[in-house]
């Protein structure tokens, strides 16, 4: 290591402060050695020192002059080292671009990846002290996880010793007129301390007081930032000031800081999150029991989201031995961190792509790695040369360095654009959960990170032909002779070549269970048809909309309009639009359904007629909803197949029987007059619960004064979707000037959103799996191609003896298959361990799965065959005397 | 006293490596007045240009240094030749032979044809 050592210490030199108080002492020991001369010839000691230091020019300017000297050399020498290593990387073009490429591709994806990873999973939330901040949640039969009661947010106040506040809120859609153009905003009704429970105060005028949150309390209100600059140009003087929302004259009384959102703004209403908060002003004297708010809690000191989960358990507990649930309900509920119910559904899939890309980084540097050490037993010739030529050995080194340092550096400088078109891939995704949480872009640390591995790998490889060269690295040299040396360089290339083929065997294997995933996903079927399908939110405001009827009258006369635009196949309007929102249960009477064994409820959805003629809903039975199923008509509804095979022997007997919403004998019976395949709702992968479907021109009759003021206008057209949607908006404004409506989408375009994370990471890995084999297939072919020309005099002597040329290619083949084997088993095997633990991110495939892993074997096994193809094929085609000559 | 001459561009470093091949391991006063006695104080050597040239000569390898002291016990820096440096004054001196001989040729009276 000496010569490493000497290299660094004659590099750093120029720039080391030590060496100028050096340079200093020398011109001090000169001015000395100059004044005792000039004493001896009789001057006195102050003449003779200021007689010296006249002669020299000064011991500050002579130090000054000899650093700019010793600088300029420096930098000189090193610039045309720079543009020698340039000029030798461009003679050997092959060589330069599979190893820049090579460099890029890794840097690139892994600069993207841990970008995207670090915003997901390491950028800050608006809370402080996020975890101490906890999200509650309920649970039963029906719900894996669900939102929590009013009546519950009491309870859990007065219950809950692990919990210092608790706080719920509820989001929908209001119309904020009168301020520009009117615009529908997703507004939060938010009990009084919610904001101090999340830990974040207004940043202009003040939070709720408790009198304005109780009911009939003032009308007030406080503004998102990005609402208050967008539509009020962030002028302070709009505190104390009235806005209009649904009609309704609302004072605003605060502005929360820039970047507040609440914990379900970056779940349920991410894609449009709330943007403005009113009190909710819950009547403690009519709260009820049914699940319709959020809620988030403030940990006692000490407590951890576990203790809290174990205490709200047993109070869920207390509450069905009070009765207020029953027991087969199985009711409970649990306390989950926000930053947890945040995060959480992110880390799985970044996870697996932070380590999809690790593992293409190690690719790409076993690759480089191989490259150059291949390049360097070709040189070594030429270094030999120069270092009789009289080169130090240091000046080798310092010129292969260099040529590192420049490739490392040319494969940063395109692996960012590479970078770059990385995060492109994965906004174009629509990971809007991840816009969410922050910008997307590339973080300099991280591409740091990738950049380092990168020069380590080309530094590491480069020097090791000439430390091998000086027989100082102990794996290669061996007993020190230059052939066992060559000889521990090749088992170490052999060594890199199988490490990329094992990697790239996890990497296929994972990519393959997703793709295989996503594919199973893909072919779930929906139950509607979501090609050229529009789709467009309303919410129709309560003051304008007093009446059952006046909702009614606008949802048929929209759907009247939409049907007779031109293009439009079919018109109609749902409640909650499938995978785009979620839906919920009623409870459900059914005529004939012995409910001992637990309550018959359904999933309620409100639809008019040619509604499902629109979404592509197939029919199974009976007839659908028709315009003769007006108000004053008998009730009547169509339920989906599960609900229909849950509550009859006999599923086709639901037609024509008789439910009721929840247990009130006020309430009308319906009469069931159809049956729909099943609708994939509230996920695609969730499994479908029983549904049932209501005209919204009965909904206030059958559940004695209830109105869905909020729902979607979709139609069906004949060409592209989003080209009807100026018209649909126009239509919707001819009928209600005042009324905002939603931004329009594409029913395919909510299905993909849907599918959006395992779709981004099922292309991402195969992109990556994809890269890996090539990579992989350049390794086995250099290794390959060295072994053909270093043993062309071996393969020149088995032919003149009289070997068969097959004989000769077979040798060759089978070195390739060989290395490709054990890297294959290598990796499987330890795929078999790791693919347990992308269970969760996989729909209807085994972690295990047979199908893929044979595929992958295959498919490597292909690659290194092909790979070894055009070095066998070179072997068998030479000429004995021509190979024997060689050398 | 007849007006000294400036040391030329690229000639200090020749003298001083010339200069330690003859005398052996010297440190910077050293050389520097040795230089002025050779050219018998026709030269109008400035101390202080002596050590960048030293400088520069150390790291292009034709000398090397280390720490001494000196006759009158003073701690100094001495240079001496490397193998390196033996072979650029053979070089360099060669070059300039060339180079005065040719300019000689100029500057002497043209013969006739």
């Amino acid at each position: 290591m000496r010569v490493v050592g000497r290299w660094f210490h004659r590099l750093l030199l120029p720039f080391r402060a030590q060496s100028d108080e050096k340079i200093a002492d020398e011109i001090q020991s000169h001015v000395a050695l100059h004044a005792d001369e000039l004493i001896a010839a009789g001057q006195s000691a102050d003449v003779a020192r200021r007689n010296a230091l006249i002669s020299l020019g000064g011991v500050a300017q002579t130090v000054d002059r000899c650093q700019e000297g010793r600088r300029f050399a420096a930098v000189l020498n090193l610039a045309r080292s720079l543009q020698l290593a340039v000029r030798r990387l461009l003679h050997e073009p092959v060589f330069t671009l599979a190893a820049v490429a090579t460099l890029a591709l890794g840097i690139g994806s892994t600069s993207a990846i841990f970008s995207v990873a670090r915003t997901a999973l390491a950028s800050p939330l608006p809370f402080p002290d996020a975890a101490r901040r906890v999200m509650i949640f309920s649970r039963w039969t029906a719900f894996q996880k669900t939102s929590v009661a009013d009546q519950e947010i009491w309870d859990y106040r007065a219950m809950a010793h692990t919990l210092t506040a608790v706080a719920g809120w509820t989001t929908a859609q209001e119309n904020l007129t009168g301020a520009g153009r009117p615009a529908r905003l997703t507004v939060g009704r938010v009990t009084a301390n919610t904001f101090d429970v999340l830990g974040v105060s207004p940043w202009l005028g003040r939070g709720f007081t408790t009198e304005e949150d109780r009911p009939k309390g003032p009308p007030v209100a406080i503004l998102g930032h990005g609402l208050w600059r967008a539509r009020f140009g962030g002028d302070p003087s709009v505190i104390g000031r009235k806005i209009v929302l649904d009609d309704v004259p609302v004072e605003v009384v605060g502005v929360m800081p820039r970047g507040f959102r609440l914990p379900t703004d970056y779940t349920d209403d991410v894609t449009e999150p709330t943007e403005l908060w009113r009190p909710a002003q819950i009547d403690e004297t009519r709260m009820s029991r049914s699940h319709g708010y959020n809620a988030a809690a403030l940990l006692a000191p000490g407590q951890t989201a576990r203790t809290a989960s174990e205490e709200l358990a047993a109070i869920a507990r207390q509450l069905t031995q009070r009765g207020e649930y029953r027991e087969t309900m199985h009711f409970t509920a649990f306390a989950r961190t926000v930053d947890e119910e945040i995060r959480g559904p992110l880390r799985p899939a970044m996870l697996l792509l932070t380590g999809g890309v690790v593992c293409l980084l190690l690719i790409a540097c076993a690759n480089v790695g191989n490259l150059l050490l291949v390049r360097g037993e070709t040189r070594q010739r030429e270094l030999a040369l120069r270092s009789a030529l009289g080169a130090s050995g240091s000046r080798l080194l310092q010129d292969l360095l260099i040529e590192a340092f420049v490739l490392a550096f040319a494969g940063a400088a395109l692996g960012l654009p590479l970078a770059l078109a990385g995060l492109g891939v994965v906004r174009a995704f629509d990971p809007t959960a991840l816009e969410a949480l922050g910008s997307l872009s590339i973080h300099w640390q991280m591409m740091l990170v990738s950049v380092g591995a990168a020069a380590l790998t080309t530094v590491l490889f480069s020097a090791a032909p000439i430390v091998g060269h000086q027989g100082v690295l102990r794996i290669l040299r061996e007993t020190g002779s230059n052939a066992t040396a060559a000889r521990g360089r090749a088992r170490l290339r052999r060594l890199l070549v199988m490490l990329e083929v094992a990697v790239a065997t996890v990497l296929l294997v994972a990519a393959g269970l997703m793709v295989r995933s996503v594919e199973a996903m893909r072919r779930v079927d929906l139950g509607f048809a979501p090609e050229r399908v529009l789709t467009m939110r309303v919410a129709l405001p309560a003051t304008r909309y007093a009446t059952a009827d006046r909702v009614v009258d606008f949802y048929r006369r929209v759907t009247e309009e939409a049907r007779g635009l031109p293009g439009v196949e079919a018109a109609g309007v749902v409640r909650l639009l499938p995978l785009a929102t979620t839906i919920g249960d009623w409870g459900l009477d059914i005529d004939g359904f012995d409910e001992s064994a637990g309550n018959a409820k359904g999933d309620w959805q409100v639809v008019t007629d040619g509604a499902f003629e629109t979404l592509g809903t197939r029919l199974q039975a009976g007839r659908w909803f028709e315009r003769g199923d007006r108000t004053d008509a008998e009730p009547v509804a169509v339920v989906n197949e599960t609900l229909a095979r849950t509550y009859w022997h006999k599923p086709e007997d639901a037609v024509g029987s008789r439910i009721r919403m929840g247990s009130d004998s006020r309430r009308p019976w319906i009469r069931v007059v159809g049956i729909v395949a099943d609708e994939r709702h509230n996920g695609i992968t969730e499994a479908v619960k029983e549904k049932f479907y209501i005209p919204f021109s009965q909904w206030h009759v059958v559940t004695a004064g209830n109105i869905a003021r909020n729902a979607f206008v979709i139609v069906r057209t004949t060409g592209d979707p989003m080209a009807s949607a100026k018209t649909l908006e126009d239509v919707v404004q001819q009928i209600d000037p005042d009324l905002p409506v939603g931004a329009p989408r594409a029913m395919t375009d909510v299905v993909s959103t849907a599918l959006a994370t395992p779709r981004l990471t099922g292309f991402l890995l195969s992109g990556f799996a994809a890269i890996a084999l090539l990579l992989s297939a350049v390794g086995i072919y250099g290794v390959l191609a060295y072994v053909v020309s270093r043993r062309t005099r071996e393969i020149g002597v088995r032919m003149a003896l009289g070997s068969e040329r097959y004989r000769v290619v077979s040798l060759i083949v089978r070195q390739g298959m060989s290395l490709a084997l054990l890297g294959i088993c290598a990796g499987g095997l330890f795929a078999l361990g790791f693919s347990r633990l992308l269970r969760g991110l996989l729909y209807q495939v085994e972690p295990t799965d047979a199908t893929t892993f044979s595929a992958v074997g295959a498919i490597l096994l292909l690659i290194a065959l092909s790979a070894s193809a055009l070095p066998a094929w070179r072997a068998g085609r030479m000429s004995p005397l021509l190979a024997l000559k060689s050398e | 006293m007849k007006p000294k001459a400036d040391v030329w561009q690229g000639t200090l470093a020749l003298m001083i490596l010339k200069t330690l091949e003859t005398m052996g391991p010297q440190h910077g006063y050293g050389i520097a007045r040795r230089i002025e006695q050779t050219s018998d104080h026709a030269l109008q050597l400035n101390y202080g240009t002596v050590y960048p040239a030293l400088m520069k000569l150390e790291q292009d390898g034709h000398i090397s240094s280390s720490w001494g002291v000196s006759d009158n016990n003073r701690k100094a820096k001495f240079y001496t030749l490397t193998r390196a440096g033996r072979r650029e004054v053979e070089r360099a001196a060669r070059e300039w032979d060339q180079t005065t001989a040719i300019l000689a040729r100029f500057l002497a009276p043209q013969e006739e044809k």
